[in-house]
């Protein structure tokens, strides 16, 4: 018989599948479902995981599986695994014919509320699950007028898919705090800005006022919030975050390789110094939030892994939670059509990463603060190891249970 | 008669640069209209309407074609065994790269095989692969899920791997017979770019080398190729020759390519080698004069990645080893100053760069006289991409199209893409079916003219 743990990794595995294979549906199949009021839609703020677009079709973002592990919905047309429902339940069946019982996320309150001036609160954080919400104050990234996007992004694509058809907008400090005030009084606790590059980099201004916005409809001086921003020029900048409130910096540098991160990156190659001075920048945040409050992201998937191993080690011996989440080649950027990584690879990578942390001591607190999203690989790997699931507490009260207590004799 | 379909014309645009397959007039008019309108179309209508369905029909074989290689194929050894693979029908030898999914140590796979419209295809083995080899009646069937795709039919044996050179070595250890007629040579199933760990990523000639050393593949000397090639011109299946291999240490190939050449016109009486010597751009630009001088009559420097930046990434060795990416551009210009113009070819690895990248490389090389293959990458076992994957299939079908109309557009002919790489590349397919070679929903085998 396996243990937990065997189950839930396991479980981590049809995850990491499930997520890269897609799922694909009869659209009709969600009259079982009340996406978009009872349980959470997608809402396409910044990007599209999907490989197919579906406007005016709501979507869930995730799904859950039977261990507890969240999952990305990934709708693809032509995948192999399709959500079936047999009048009680919503089922994914696979290529073999095995079944997975799955669960949708319930719909937070303030989604269907507004801001003062009319926005719909949905458009301006979108709830990333755990108690962790995501601001893009802008789903336009003013790279694509010079044609510098990063390759892999699809930021303006979506902004021309579903911008109009969501309301998604530029958002002003006053409505991030009300939202963010909203979501915090739900029980959020972490959150991230972040968004496109604005023109001619005015972005620590903007980040600023959205600090003392926040701080003043939560009334917290420490509200948990990560910046997520390009590494300024003038690394001074970077004291500036600290002092208005970030408890966390993300400067995502993408790729490990330098000429990947010129081919990959050209905007970022260009207005930000180049792969060196990123590095500098990350190490230079280090300094100025402390080790394990520094993310630096990277596309997993787009380079070979040793050489993204190389880079998450690198990092983190200097303090930085450098991490890879999978890439989804995107619809509408410069690589759709392309095709990430084998499942395996990716489980791969998160165990390697998860095990560097180890190595350095980072702490599951440290790495949820630091993080957009508490989805990945990485994030399952500590909840199975530190016991991070409910489903440890139902197999701990079980086992105190006796045989007849668990219902086996009645 | 057939009377009322509704004939919904097709769209022109699959083929731009492309005049000879216009859409052909609809047989009969759209539902709807008078009576007065039905009329039987004009024989020549009717011919271009068959014209046009046949070369659909081949595309969509073509389309398969890739997928079949993009998404390999499973299968059961039972199944496997039904077919005696090694004997009448070919088998994997592996000279220089694995390209299934994993190595697959002493068990017999099919080469290649035969689609039902007659396209030439590679089989790759991938056992998660949705496509499955069956057995019908003996015959070998692919299905897709539970849906019969197609009957095939692998490709046989040549008899000439049968043949042992004067020092005893199988010519199996040493060349390739396609059905074209082309040779080819793999000299060395081992690259130096190794020993400094600057192998190409995408590459897996190490790897290969290690995981099949059983068979035996090894060094081969330029007297054992000139014998290979003189007993194929002898049986009329030299039309073409290509000679490649990983890296030699020192650069040495050029030495290794002329003695090659000596030894094939010595022993077949041949004055020119129609064939292509694959190598990498010499720092000296003027050793390209040399393989001209010694009888080749095409050359191939694969340059195979078009960004620079990501050239850098991906080809750590011939970055450093050739002189880097502008460089390589400049051989293969120079290459056509001396091979001439459809004379010199390059290749890019498909499915690392965006397909932007990688057609612009193809128009680029294209308009300077060089024919740019780009084969679909195949994330070999043992390589550093490894546990990668090749774009979506559609991707690289869209690649090709596009890349064969470039050819077209810049004038290149059919037996110039064969003497630029001696085998059916899906590039073959789509620009000969485009170029009307197909007869009915046919494609017939192309082969090398006698000269």
């Amino acid at each position: 018989m396996s243990t937990i743990k065997e189950r839930l990794y396991e479980e981590l595995s049809l995850k990491a599948h499930l997520a890269q294979e897609g799922i694909t549906f009869d659209p009709a199949i969600f009259r079982h479902l009340a996406v978009g009021s009872v349980y959470q839609e997608q809402v396409h703020c910044l990007f599209e995981y999907d490989t197919d677009t579906h406007v005016n079709l709501e979507l869930p973002p995730t799904f859950i599986l039977p261990n507890g592990l969240l999952t990305l919905f990934n709708y693809t047309r032509k995948s192999t695994n399709r959500l079936e429902h047999d009048g009680k339940q919503f089922f994914i069946v696979r290529r073999d014919g095995t079944s997975i019982p799955v669960d949708f996320v319930r719909r937070p309150r303030y989604y269907s509320k507004k801001t003062s001036d009319g926005t719909e609160m949905r458009t301006v954080a979108v709830y990333n699950t755990d108690g962790v919400v995501f601001v893009a104050y802008s789903n336009e990234c003013s790279l694509k007028a010079t044609g510098k996007d990063c390759l892999f992004c699809n930021i303006n694509a979506t902004k021309d898919t579903y911008g109009e058809a969501q309301g998604v907008k530029w958002k002003y400090p006053s409505q991030i705090g009300e939202t963010i005030a909203a979501a915090y009084a739900e029980g959020a606790k972490h959150l991230t800005i972040s968004g496109g590059f604005v023109p001619e980099r005015r972005e620590v201004d903007y980040y600023l006022d959205v600090a003392e916005s926040i701080k003043e409809h939560t009334g917290l001086k420490d509200f948990n919030g990560t910046a997520c921003i390009g590494a300024p020029r003038d690394l001074s900048v970077i004291e500036k975050y600290k002092e208005v409130g970030y408890r966390t910096l993300a400067i995502n540098i993408e790729v490990w390789n330098e000429h990947f991160f010129r081919a990959y990156c050209p905007g970022k190659e260009e207005l930000c110094g180049g792969q060196k001075h990123w590095i500098k920048a990350l190490e230079h945040a280090v300094e100025v939030f402390g080790r394990g409050r520094v993310r630096s992201n990277m596309v997993g998937g787009l380079e070979a892994k040793q050489s993204t191993l190389e880079g998450i080690d690198y990092l983190t011996s200097r303090g930085i939670i450098a991490i890879s989440p999978s890439w989804f080649p995107n619809p509408g950027s410069a690589l759709e059509g392309h095709r990430s990584p084998e499942p395996e690879w990716h489980i791969d990578v998160a165990k390697k990463t998860a095990a560097i942390y180890r190595k350095v001591g980072f702490t599951w607190d440290q790495i949820y603060d630091a993080n957009a999203a508490p989805l990945t690989l990485v994030h399952d790997i500590y909840r199975i190891e530190e016991g991070r699931l409910p489903v440890f507490d139902k197999a701990k009260v079980a086992e105190k249970q006796t045989p007849r207590e668990v219902g086996l004799a009645s | 008669m057939i009377t009322n379909v509704e004939q919904q014309p097709a769209s022109s645009a699959y083929w731009p640069g492309f005049g000879k397959f216009q859409d052909p007039e609809p047989l009969f008019r759209l539902r709807g209209q008078s009576n007065a309108d039905h009329k039987p179309a004009s024989l020549e209508a009717q011919t271009r309407q068959q014209a046009y369905a046949d070369r659909q029909t081949l595309l969509a074989e073509l389309a398969l074609k890739i997928d079949l290689v993009v998404q390999g194929i499973a299968l059961d050894l039972g199944v496997l065994r039904q077919f005696p693979i090694g004997t009448k029908y070919l088998e994997q030898i592996h000279l220089l790269f694995d390209m299934d999914r994993e190595h697959h140590g002493d068990v017999d796979l099919p080469a290649a095989f035969y689609l039902p419209h007659g396209l030439f295809t590679v089989f790759r083995w991938d056992p998660d692969s949705r496509y499955r080899l069956r057995a019908e009646d003996g015959q070998p069937v692919l299905y897709r899920g539970e849906q019969r795709v197609a009957a095939i039919e692998f490709y046989q044996r040549p008899a000439l791997l049968d043949n042992k050179t004067s020092d005893g070595e199988s010519f199996a250890h040493i060349a390739q017979f396609g059905p074209e007629g082309n040779v080819g040579i793999f000299y060395s199933n081992e690259c130096d770019l190794k020993q400094t760990g600057d192998d190409c990523r995408y590459c897996n000639i190490n790897s290969t080398a290690a995981a099949y050393r059983e068979q035996n593949i090894f060094l081969k000397t330029p007297r054992q190729v000139g014998e290979v090639f003189a007993a194929a011109h002898t049986r009329g299946r030299a039309g073409h020759i290509n000679v490649t291999g990983g890296f030699i240490p020192e650069r040495r190939e050029v030495d290794y390519y002329l003695d090659v050449a000596d030894e094939i016109k010595n022993r077949s009486g041949v004055k020119e080698i129609h064939g292509t010597a694959v190598i990498g751009a010499p720092l000296d630009l003027r050793i390209i004069d040399k393989y001209r001088e010694a009888g080749y009559t095409t050359i191939a420097l694969n340059l195979e990645i078009w960004d620079r930046d990501i050239f850098k990434a991906i080809c750590p060795g011939k970055q450093k080893r050739c002189g880097g990416w502008d460089h390589w551009v400049k051989a293969l210009e120079y290459a056509v100053s001396v091979f001439g113009r459809g004379k010199v070819r390059s290749n890019l690895v498909a499915g690392i760069e965006p397909k932007e990248s990688v057609l612009r490389g193809v128009e680029e090389l294209a308009a300077k006289g060089v024919i740019c293959f780009a084969g679909a990458w195949c994330p070999n076992p043992g390589s550093a991409l490894e546990g990668h994957r090749t774009p979506e299939a559609a991707w690289h079908y869209d690649l090709t199209l596009k890349a064969a109309a470039i050819f077209a557009q810049h004038g290149y002919t059919t037996l110039e893409l064969y003497d630029a790489l001696g085998a059916s590349s899906p590039f073959h397919d789509a620009f000969r079916i485009n170029a009307g070679e197909n007869v009915a929903d046919q494609l017939p085998q192309w082969t090398y003219p006698n000269r």
